[in-house]
């Protein structure tokens, strides 16, 4: 089975280790797809709490109905789709002042289950990519992209040390880095173009 | 507007990062991107700054939590595992669309076994309420008795219990639950059954 969710390898078998009652297995599974499992609630812009709920709902479904999925290569496609209901019901759930057109899932949330696959190995070659680059750069783009709510750029500077008006140059520097870190590994390769 | 030409390699990835990131608008194509590697470059930016945005593993006490879930289900609801048994999905209606039938889709059943115990729902949506869903449920209890059997609905996602309800003699009961999944505990007079993360809408 290709890596979807994790570093590790899993292999098909697995599920019918997990049906065996072998936990270590059941561990190894949940461990391999927390990565894609975790992603899509955060694609749906749900919060930490709503992201663990539709996280911890999505590995007991599965738990509940492994003995009724026939083929195991079908098992991040499947996780995907009940993972992705999940995260309807709880967007259902939400208080209903909060008006369903300000929920804006990424694009490839609603592409469908092969289009999040595909973005699950580009984030994949991403935090890959991240682990590569210099501390300060990494820093800058952790702070720029994934801390919710985002930083100002004096709170960013002060952290950072840095002046105001070199985050933005910054910023382009270490996304080209970046870029040409992922271009170096063979997924960057497929999905990234070609540039100077 | 840039000024394409007056921009130097530093500026203009800069400004690719700007439209990759929405803080500027397309402005007219840029003479010297004849291949169109700039549209590209946004393209990748656009999903690596995707990638940035949905990344960060899940902490360690989900993974935990999650992973140690055959063991601990019932633990987790303050059981003795060993008397509890854990009913397996049997059946389920759902993805058998009747064509020309509406509305067949909304509705659906489900079924659990475990040692001579058959557990039957009908989930229905709710006529009034779209956040909710009745549950018509019969159990089949097998050589136990139907009378004092208590179920009991926790939230899977924490445990919290959301409702209990008795069976009627017939072996019957509704309820009325949010959409959501449920951990469903069946306690018969002789033991405990689990019905773990029943979706219901």
């Amino acid at each position: 089975m290709t890596s979807p969710g994790g570093n590790d390898d899993f292999h098909p078998d697995r599920v019918a280790e997990c049906l065996a009652g072998d936990t270590h297995a059941w561990e190894m599974l949940v461990r391999h797809f927390a990565p894609l499992v975790h992603s899509i609630p955060r694609r749906y812009g749900l919060t930490p709490e709503e992201c663990d709920d539709v996280f911890q709902t999505s590995f007991a479904i599965l738990f509940q109905r492994l003995g009724t999925i026939q083929d195991p290569q079908s098992l991040p496609k499947w996780l995907i789709t009940t993972t992705t209901r999940e995260c309807w019901r709880t967007l259902r759930r939400r208080d209903k002042s909060v008006s369903m057109d300000v929920i804006a899932p990424t694009a490839d949330a609603l592409a469908g289950p092969d289009a999040l696959l595909l973005s699950q190995e580009r984030d994949q070659a991403v935090a890959e990519a991240m682990g590569k680059l210099d501390e300060r750069c990494r820093s800058l783009l952790r702070m720029l992209y994934t801390t919710t709510p985002t930083p100002k750029y004096a709170e960013i500077a002060e952290t950072l040390g840095i002046a105001v008006g070199t985050i933005g140059p910054r910023r382009a520097r270490c996304l080209r880095s970046l870029l040409e870190l992922l271009h170096a590994t063979p997924t960057g390769a497929s999905i990234l173009p070609e540039f100077e | 507007m840039p000024n394409h030409e007056s921009m130097d390699d530093g500026q203009r990835f800069e400004h690719l990062v700007d439209l990759a990131s929405g803080a500027q608008v397309p402005d007219a194509p840029d003479p010297k991107d004849a291949s169109g590697t700039s549209t590209k470059i946004v393209g990748a930016l656009r999903g690596i700054l995707d990638s940035l945005r949905v990344s960060g593993e899940p902490e360690e006490s989900s993974i935990l939590r999650a992973s140690s879930m055959p063991g601990s289900l019932a633990s987790r609801l303050g059981l003795d595992k060993l008397g509890v048994g854990l009913a397996q999905l049997v059946g389920d209606t759902r993805g058998v669309v009747l064509a020309g039938y509406r509305g067949a889709a909304t509705t659906y059943a489900l079924t659990f076994t475990t040692d001579g115990v058959e557990i039957h729902l009908e989930v229905l949506p709710s006529e009034y309420d779209g956040d909710k869903a009745e549950i018509q449920a019969h159990i089949d209890t097998g050589d136990d008795e139907t009378n004092d059997v208590t179920v009991r609905f926790h939230k899977t996602s924490d445990s919290t219990e959301v409702s209990t309800a008795q069976l009627d003699d017939g072996g019957y009961l509704t309820v009325s639950l949010p959409l959501g999944t449920y951990d469903m505990l069946i306690e018969l007079e002789s033991r405990s059954v689990l019905v773990p993360a029943v979706e219901i809408g």
